[in-house]
């Protein structure tokens, strides 16, 4: 039997269905058929209005070998299977106000009134999906058979938070890389510097080596979850002249720091980055790749 | 504009305020790297607070470029308020700040010719393409 939470108020109770038998075989199916669409539980977009589908096994009536972790989140805008995943909850919703999907309860989960809301809620929503790697798995626990050790890491995301960064007590003494770390120094944290091994030279090779240095990973290379949170950053280069750094966010845009100015997340033509590799990003011209960070990693900047 | 470079207090004549010392400059233009950041000495703050004193007030230019790459030279009368000099352009580093022109980018061009001195020739170079000063 599963769970369905629709996670969608802010002040009402969200509608909560359950799912058995064939329902619960199909839906499993339908996930399985595209296990991206899999986050953490509290994983996503987490503003007002529609922000995904919680799905908890609440017993073993379906039949093993599923792949799918006990609790997660599906369609909450930052997975690179975001239409198949609004399919699978679009069909969730649409089956809120009918039995037998909440077969058990004495009154269906939601009035037609709501449904209808809902899915037109669901319509409207214009999150940008994140342009991230299908290897990392986003938050939580990864569903071991849909990933292997070697190809799949789990992140953190969190939400865009400029102000913080944009503090005037703040925001002149922290750049790109304090950003992308989310780790306010108040140095100007250089890569490698903590580590005393400091970049020397402008080009993806060192600037990579000094964060590297640091406690970063390359992509792929996963942090145990101890090590959360563990933020997927870019790295980009002005070769010869200076480096700049990205970090992506829960609500499925990069964010930056250009050095002292404020923290935003658009580009040098002033559209919202989707990507680090194609935004307008002038004259840091050389994608250098992406990088995790890590807890013992924003302790060691400098 | 009303620069003065000899006293402490100003507040109420307008006149952007500075101290007896150097006046520092910061060559806005990096991200990750601290900005190229030089004081210059008494006689060229003089220079500089004379030039600024010739310039005559305009609208209030529009948002400051805060993105990658140049985004001007950043004055810091000590003991005053900040300047922005950027594209012709010299505005208060503060919000609601006042404007003035610069024409023929004069002030800039002049302060980015200092910065040959205080960084490398390609980083010169590279600087006064990013300003479009070529």
């Amino acid at each position: 039997m599963l769970r369905a939470t629709v996670d969608a108020f802010s002040g009402r109770p969200n509608p909560v269905c359950l799912i058995t038998g064939d329902e619960a075989m199909e839906v499993v199916q339908a996930v399985q058929a595209a296990p991206e669409m899999v986050t953490a539980p509290d994983a996503g977009y987490g503003g007002l209005g529609f922000r995904g589908v919680v799905l908890e096994w609440l017993s073993d009536e379906v039949t093993p070998p599923h792949t799918l972790p006990s609790v997660f989140r599906i369609a909450g805008g930052v997975t690179t299977a975001e239409a198949e995943a609004c399919a699978v909850a679009e069909r969730l919703v649409a089956g809120l106000d009918k039995a037998p999907l909440a077969f058990d309860l004495k009154e269906p989960a939601a009035d037609t009134a709501t449904v209808a809301l809902l899915l037109e809620w669901m319509a409207s929503r214009s999150l940008v999906v994140p342009d991230l790697p299908k290897e990392d798995f986003v938050g939580g626990d990864a569903p071991a058979s849909t990933v292997s050790a070697d190809k799949a890491c789990s992140i953190e995301l969190s939400p865009f938070n400029p102000g913080f960064w944009n503090d005037p007590a703040v925001r002149p003494y922290n750049n790109c890389y304090n950003y992308a770390s989310n780790w306010r120094t108040d140095t100007f944290a250089q890569p490698g510097k903590g580590a005393g091994s400091q970049c020397q030279s402008m080009a993806c090779g060192e600037v990579t080596r000094g964060a590297l240095a640091d406690g970063c990973h390359r992509r792929y290379d996963c942090f145990p979850d101890a090590e959360a949170p563990r933020y997927l950053m870019a790295l980009v280069v002005a070769p010869g002249v200076d480096y700049h750094w990205y970090r992506v966010h829960s609500e499925g845009f990069w964010g930056h720091k250009p050095g002292s100015t404020p923290a935003k997340n658009t580009d040098n033509a002033g559209n919202v980055i989707n990507s680090p590799e194609t935004c307008a990003r002038a004259p840091y011209t050389d994608f250098c790749g992406y990088l995790y960070g890590c807890k013992t990693q924003q302790r060691r900047i400098r | 504009m009303a620069a003065r470079h000899n006293s402490a207090a100003s507040g109420e004549t307008g006149e952007v305020e500075t101290d007896r010392g150097g006046w520092r400059v910061e060559l806005d233009v990096f991200s990750g790297r601290p900005n190229p950041a030089w004081t210059l000495t008494h006689a060229e703050s003089e220079e500089l607070a004379a030039l600024l004193q010739g310039l005559a007030a305009s609208d209030p230019s529009p948002a400051v470029y805060e993105g990658l790459g140049y985004r001007g030279l950043l004055v810091r009368p000590l003991g005053g308020p900040g300047l922005r000099i950027v594209r012709g352009a010299v505005r208060e580093d503060l919000e609601g700040g006042r404007t003035w022109h610069d024409p023929d980018r004069h002030i800039e061009r002049l302060l980015i010719e200092k910065a040959r001195a205080q960084v490398t020739p390609d980083l010169h170079e590279w600087a006064r393409r990013e300003a479009g000063l070529d």
